[in-house]
């Protein structure tokens, strides 16, 4: 199914295994490491099942554009937040369930300054996505 | 705020700080002894999930905490029926 964007107010949602795979999550990280280009980038999840593995694959792609990555592992999204924009990195991201029904999970990416993805960037993420 | 930050490991630091340059940050904005003067007690829900830890040091800060659903990674029972 062909996307616009997949980012919507707050990054992009959806079911675990079906919208959201570990599949999809590599792809994504390839796609934000392409945006960023290169750079550093901090990652954390919460305890929710398949948020540690949707990270990790994440992170693959990410690595595999170069992009230096630290895995925060378990983190709440203000507290990751704050630390990407105090230690001054290009991208955070928060793979998070939230208040979501315990099915699904969000991968929440900020960038610099800690400013959430939508808009037009998104959709420059989402045809970069459509073009790996 | 704390200044000079810099992240060579983040999770090293996290480790170290144990939360508590987070911390410090949040209560830099409020007036943390005008609140623990009202000796309040706190409910604190982090139901299950990633603010578990942070938050409890947190609010330990201002008053007494009840904490509920404070199993990190449990199905929180509001979620229940999904």
């Amino acid at each position: 199914m062909f996307v616009d964007n997949f980012f919507g107010t707050s990054g992009i949602r959806g079911v675990i295994g079906k919208e959201i795979d570990e599949k999809f999550s590599y792809k994504i990280g390839l796609a934000l490491g392409k945006y960023i280009k290169r750079g550093k980038a901090l990652i954390a999840y919460d305890p929710r099942p398949g948020a540690k593995e949707i990270s990790e694959a994440l992170i693959k792609g990410l690595k595999k554009t170069k992009v230096e990555v630290t895995n925060l592992e378990i983190l709440p999204t203000p507290e990751l937040t704050w630390y990407q924009v105090k230690g001054d990195y290009h991208l955070g991201v928060s793979v998070t369930g939230s208040h979501l029904p315990w099915n699904m999970i969000g991968i929440i990416p900020t960038l610099k300054d800690g400013d959430g993805i939508y808009g037009q960037i998104g959709e420059k993420i989402t045809q970069i996505y459509g073009s790996l | 705020m704390a200044t000079g930050f810099t992240v060579r490991s983040a999770k090293k630091l996290l480790k170290f700080m144990d939360h508590s340059e987070y911390i410090q940050a949040i209560l830099q904005t409020i007036d943390a002894a005008k609140i623990n003067q009202q000796r309040y007690r706190i409910l604190f829900d982090p139901v299950n999930g990633s603010a578990v830890d942070v938050g409890k040091k947190l609010f330990e800060k201002l008053g007494k905490v009840v904490l509920i659903n404070g199993q990190m990674g449990r199905k929180p029972p509001h979620l229940a029926v999904n």
